[in-house]
């Protein structure tokens, strides 16, 4: 053997090992995914929700709606969350400098009225040209300000929102009816350690919508949003869940959460030169509140939905993926002293490393080792036996993953109620497996040239990240 | 090639499982549909016997038994009085009581769950205590559903054994919380003796649920809370205050108006909004003009309730700030 084809080898066995841990790790945490289903599957008929609407003690929320150039979907979206089953919660919807109609679109639905509103000064924002009110919804504020993306919108509805916690939303997406009442259920049962909680997030491409509800869920026809459901299944109700349950959820999706907003003021809101801010923000609450050896809980609720549009075409998602990629890399470079530092405990040694290792590297093993493996084969350097072997741990586990996790959400929730539409979903856990996901991990070694490009056309980058391109500014799963 | 075939193997049983679950959720629709059908056809002797129209009760077997529970238990939700007493009066006459009961000592933790939320619903207070036992079950699920039928049957005879459990952390406060409104006036007196507790947010529970629960002769207890050492208390103290509307309590709470915490300053900005008199005027239109956010705005916003007029004048002058201002503009909307 050459010196070449040793190194070769030596990092196909890496690679092979890599797999193994990674699959260590997720079959870790579909069983604890599972005993979370069957220790929560009969509660639900007893969680008391109609207790929880009635309560006077229910704390109230203000749900924050950054929009930018929202026009044609933003007057039934305010409309749905105005009429979410909640006892006090108000909107906050941020207008982010639009070049269309947005504000006027709301101006004219809900009778808007310009006053001079007292807004905390707390986080610094771009400048808010007008606040206005609503005549017949006391529970509706409009803030009008300059453009400067999504994070700033967040943070200025964060230093108006007039409740303890805010809700952060999108303004494309959905929630359901309970969902209010079904996050802030944990927020009764556990007050005062609670400080952030993230719901599910589901693809609603596909579905019958009407008046800002989802009234029929259906599985899309596009092939990309059927794997991407099966991707948002799997990453929501097995791997959070799972995280959860370890106390260590390194994310709560930017689509859908809920926070202490007197804490995401003092840490300071979401940092706004990121195009991953979600992370970033549920990494910087881990880490402010270990450092000050607070006891606290981010907690993940599977229950509560929330749905979202996901993109269609290949050139979008794969904008999307390579931004998340960036994104992921910019709340790694900013926590980096937290990467396996016990000092932050699970969540240093195991969250961190997990995202460094398993999700930054992952086209590096995942997507060259097997490359790489199958060259090896193909050119008699190692055995036929070693070569299926990475194959079963690299390809076929996903569709184990994939299946189990399909499993649970049929015995879970079971969302999808037409036969034919679960046993697509079945038959995309091969596609997802073989294909995707190496389109994916390709996708995410691109990401790496937009890192190191972005060192030198930062200014460009940020302009370009920052401004909500629709609707690629789905959440991550 | 063993670990492929292994993992294969396991790749045809993850899809046989989701084919099973499969099945499963289509049995679950099924009968979920046949549930439906029985409950429309029964609903209307459900309604009858909740009327008391129709004393004579349908004689049921198997399956529609317990759909028929099932809507007696949803209208008795809603329902207090009479009509409720003839829900309980049909549980007892079947028996669902006693079985009930009986289950709350089962060994599997979900049946006592079940029997413990469910006797709740079922209305009668035969279950009160056997229930305040169950808030020392080993099961947290069972001790909050046990807590949660006390409140739904009005157990005013439970509410201190409800105080005690969630003093002892075995139930959480808001569930608690939760019962106390619902058994209602009658667990004052109780409220008013865990004022005195050691711990700072138990004191603060209490003063709350006095503030929802009480009468305005309720509120003499309360003012000495307003000098508590924890902030948690005197916020909610003055809030129980604002609640009750008591106006003896004024002087006191315009003294709040100046306490180092900023919350409780908002807290008690709010209550003389709520209490009204124009003798805190002044004091608010300090806090209003000068304060942090959070008391200056509760005090906009109580001055524009007490006196919307003094709110006009004062946004015009110079020094007014912000929140004046706002609360001008929201008065003329």
């Amino acid at each position: 053997m050459s010196g070449a084809e040793t190194v070769f080898v030596v990092f196909s066995v890496l690679s092979f090992a890599y797999f193994v841990v990674l699959d260590l790790l997720y079959l870790t945490l579909t069983a604890l995914a599972w005993v979370d289903l069957r220790k929560k599957l009969w509660r639900r008929n007893y969680l008391g929700l109609d207790e929880v609407f009635a309560s006077p003690l229910t704390p109230g929320i203000s749900v924050l709606v950054p929009a930018y150039n929202e026009e044609a979907g933003i007057v039934e979206s305010v409309r749905s969350l105005l009429a979410l089953r909640y006892p006090r919660h108000e909107v906050v919807v941020i207008n982010d400098g639009s070049k269309d109609g947005t504000i006027d679109a709301l101006v004219e639905a809900f009778d808007l009225v310009p006053v001079r509103q007292a807004i905390r000064e707390g986080i610094a924002t771009a400048r808010i040209r007008t606040a206005y009110v609503s005549r017949p919804h006391p529970d509706l504020l409009v803030l009008d300000k300059e453009n400067a993306g999504r994070s700033d919108a967040l943070n200025a509805g964060v230093n108006a929102a007039r409740y303890p916690y805010v809700c952060m939303i999108d303004a494309d997406s959905l929630l359901e009816q309970d969902a209010l009442l079904k996050i802030a259920k944990p927020l009764l049962d556990q007050p005062g350690s609670l400080v952030a909680a993230g719901g599910t997030v589901r693809v609603a491409n596909g579905c019958r919508i009407e008046n800002g509800q989802v009234l029929d869920v259906r599985l899309a026809r596009n092939r990309l949003a059927v794997v991407q459901t099966l991707e948002y299944i799997r990453s929501f109700l097995v791997a959070r869940v799972g995280w959860g349950r370890l106390n260590a959820l390194g994310l709560i999706s930017g689509a859908f959460g809920i926070y202490d907003r007197a804490l995401l003021q003092t840490v300071g809101g979401l940092w706004v030169d990121t195009v991953g801010e979600d992370l970033e923000l549920t990494l910087r609450l881990h880490r402010y509140l270990r450092e000050r050896g607070e006891p606290y809980r981010i907690a993940f609720v599977d229950d509560p939905a929330c749905w979202t549009e996901v993109p269609e075409d290949f050139a979008t998602l794969g904008r999307q993926r390579r931004r998340w990629q960036r994104g992921l890399w910019e709340s790694l470079r900013r926590h980096r002293t937290m990467i396996g530092n016990p000092r932050y405990g699970i969540v240093g040694v195991l969250v961190l490393v997990y995202f460094a290792v398993f999700e930054f590297l992952s086209p590096i093993f995942a997507l060259l080792g097997l490359l790489l493996t199958a060259a090896l084969w193909a050119a008699g350097v190692v055995s036929t036996g070693y070569f299926l072997s990475m194959l079963a741990v690299s390809v076929v586990l996903g569709v184990v993953l994939s299946t189990a996790a399909l499993a649970i959400e049929e015995l879970s929730f079971g969302r999808y109620k037409r036969r034919r539409d679960v046993l697509r979903l079945m038959a995309y856990t091969v596609v997802e497996s073989i294909g995707y996901h190496q389109v994916h991990l390709t996708w995410r070694l691109l990401g790496y040239v937009d890192i190191v490009r972005g060192k030198t056309e930062w200014g460009e980058q940020k302009r370009r990240g920052l401004a909500r391109p629709t609707p690629t500014a789905a959440p991550r799963p | 090639m063993t670990l492929f075939v292994v993992i294969a193997v396991l790749a045809v049983l993850g899809a046989v499982a989701v084919l099973a679950a499969l099945e499963h959720r289509t049995w679950l629709t099924r009968r979920e549909a046949r549930r439906r059908e029985t409950a429309n056809r029964l609903r209307p002797s459900a309604l009858a016997l909740i009327d008391g129209e129709d004393p004579q009760v349908p004689t049921l077997s198997g399956p529609d038994t317990l759909v028929f529970a099932d809507l007696l238990v949803h209208y008795s939700r809603g329902l207090r009085g009479e009509a409720d007493d003839r829900i309980s009066g049909y549980f007892e006459s079947t028996g669902a009581v006693d079985r009930e009961l009986r289950h709350l000592h089962g060994v599997r933790e979900r049946s006592r769950v079940e029997a413990a939320f469910g006797l709740g619903d079922l209305g009668s207070s035969r279950a009160v205590p056997e229930l305040v036992r169950a808030l020392d079950d080993r099961s947290a699920d069972v001790r909050a559903a046990a807590t949660r039928s006390l409140g739904r049957l009005g157990a005013t005879t439970a509410v201190q054994q409800v105080i005690a459990a969630s003093v002892a952390l075995r139930v959480p406060r808001a569930v608690a919380g939760a019962a106390l409104l619902e058994i209602g006036p009658q667990a004052v007196p109780s409220l008013l003796e865990l004022l005195g507790h050691e711990d700072p947010h138990f004191r603060a529970d209490a003063a709350e649920l006095i503030g929802l629960l009480g009468a305005a002769n309720d509120a003499d207890a309360l003012p000495s809370r307003l000098r508590d050492g924890s902030p948690e208390v005197r916020a909610a103290t003055a809030a129980a205050l604002g609640r009750l509307g008591s106006g003896t309590a004024r002087d006191e709470l315009v003294a709040t108006l100046q306490d180092r915490v900023p919350y409780v300053r908002a807290s008690a900005a709010r209550a003389l909004g709520q209490i009204g008199g124009r003798t805190a005027t002044a004091a608010l239109l300090e806090v209003a003009r000068h304060d942090e956010f959070d008391p200056a705005s509760e005090a906009a916003r109580a001055l524009a309730r007490i006196d919307p007029a003094l709110v006009l004048r004062a946004a015009e002058e110079p020094d007014s700030g912000p929140h004046l201002l706002e609360a001008a503009d929201r008065l003329r909307l």
